[in-house]
């Protein structure tokens, strides 16, 4: 029973309520920069999953006498070593090599997200360890739907097609561009917003 | 003298027409924080300007003694150490200097020193492949353009917050709008 209402609150503040993108506004720049289509979110996500949570993971085993300096250092100094198997991964296939070089230097800039900055200190770490892996867990799934969801929407407004399709009969090319993504992740933030609120009222 | 007005307003551009955040959106999320507390602002832009012109210098040599093809696959564990090490003396030399300093201060190094905008312009510099120099006017010139974006946010973030702006809209929708029609402005200004 408590395991059950321990995942159900995970998913409730990872997904919703303290959803990384729209609620958060956590790592902003990779989804604003080059999130422009459902293919280039799903590469992004994948890249942040594998980073993000092995990171998380390996590093809730760092001791906590060390000094916070010292820690922070070393976070995200795993998480540059975790990147490497991820890059290599990434570059073995050439379809997904392609996508993935296009993410350009916002696929290694992830190490440094405020997940493993300062997620893990303010929170993370200060819960038992098998809950807290959930959590993060959830976290992160939040932040790849959250991800998916906008580069979806972003690429489907731009061209006004869906795999190649054409549906609507206009289409906004300026959402391609980083003040169009500002904008469209603050409609949806906003939108995400209403749709929490009128559930919790309901 | 022309070159030194050159020199400036090449400068004056840098920080606002290819301002990273407006064109790149790199250290968004941390400008959003930082406009919160706009009293620090100044500290705060120092901080980012130090961490991202000692790290670019230290990063410049270091690439250098990279050579191979696996060697270069660790480059991003070498920015952090690197990174790591600039820190650590900016905390020793503030405990040396003031400790009453390096108690209030200390929170916005921590939060300067691991962040999309030192990172991003590390790696933007590695990326160019420039030289010393221009990598250090790179450098100065994202911490000032820091400052500048933090500014104008921060001027306007009490309004974006007030009662006046829609419930769903108050905060971090309105700062994000906000924060798009600027790059709109900077985009419509560079063509």
């Amino acid at each position: 029973m408590n395991e059950k209402v321990f995942t159900r609150d995970a998913e409730r503040e990872g997904i919703l309520t303290k959803n990384q993108l729209f609620a958060s506004g956590a790592v902003l720049a990779p989804a604003v920069a080059v999130c422009t289509d459902f293919f280039s979110a799903s590469v992004l996500a994948m890249v942040f999953t594998a980073v993000t949570f092995t990171t998380v993971v390996i590093c809730s085993f760092v001791p906590r006498r060390i000094v916070y300096t010292l820690r922070i250092i070393l976070y995200t100094l795993v998480a540059s070593l975790v990147y490497v198997p991820a890059h290599l991964f990434f570059m073995s296939g050439e379809v997904l090599s392609q996508m993935y070089l296009a993410l350009g230097i916002y696929a290694p800039l992830l190490i440094t997200n405020s997940l493993i900055t300062h997620r893990t200190e303010s929170k993370f770490y200060r819960l038992a360890r098998p809950y807290m892996f959930r959590l993060a867990a959830f976290y992160v799934i939040g932040y790849d739907l959250a991800l998916v969801v906008f580069g979806s929407l972003r690429g489907f407004l731009a061209t006004g097609t869906v795999l190649g399709v054409k549906i609507l009969p206009f289409s906004l090319p300026a959402l391609s561009n980083l003040y169009g993504g500002f904008i469209l992740l603050a409609i949806l933030s906003a939108a995400f917003r209403w749709i929490l609120h009128s559930l919790s009222r309901s | 003298m022309n070159a030194f007005l050159q020199t400036l307003l090449s400068g004056l551009a840098a920080v606002t027409i290819d301002n990273v955040i407006f064109t790149a959106a790199i250290g968004t999320s941390t400008l959003i924080e930082c406009a919160k507390a706009p009293k620090h602002l100044l500290s705060f832009g120092f901080f980012i300007t130090e961490f991202s012109v000692l790290s670019s210098c230290l990063t410049y040599f270091a690439e250098k003694q990279i050579v191979s093809e696996t060697a270069r696959l660790f480059l991003p564990s070498v920015y952090i150490l690197c990174l790591g090490l600039v820190y650590v003396l900016t905390l020793i030399i503030m405990r040396i200097i003031s400790k009453e300093h390096f108690k209030s201060l200390r929170k916005y190094v921590h939060m300067s020193a691991f962040n999309c905008a030192v990172l991003g312009c590390i790696f933007i510099n590695g990326e160019s492949g420039a030289a010393l120099p221009e990598r250090l006017m790179f450098a100065a010139e994202v911490g000032i353009g820091f400052i500048l974006a933090t500014y104008l946010l921060a001027i306007n973030y009490k309004k974006l917050s007030s009662e006046d702006v829609p419930a769903s809209f108050r905060g971090f929708p309105a700062s994000l709008l906000y924060i798009g029609i600027l790059a709109m402005i900077v985009y419509g200004l560079k063509i």
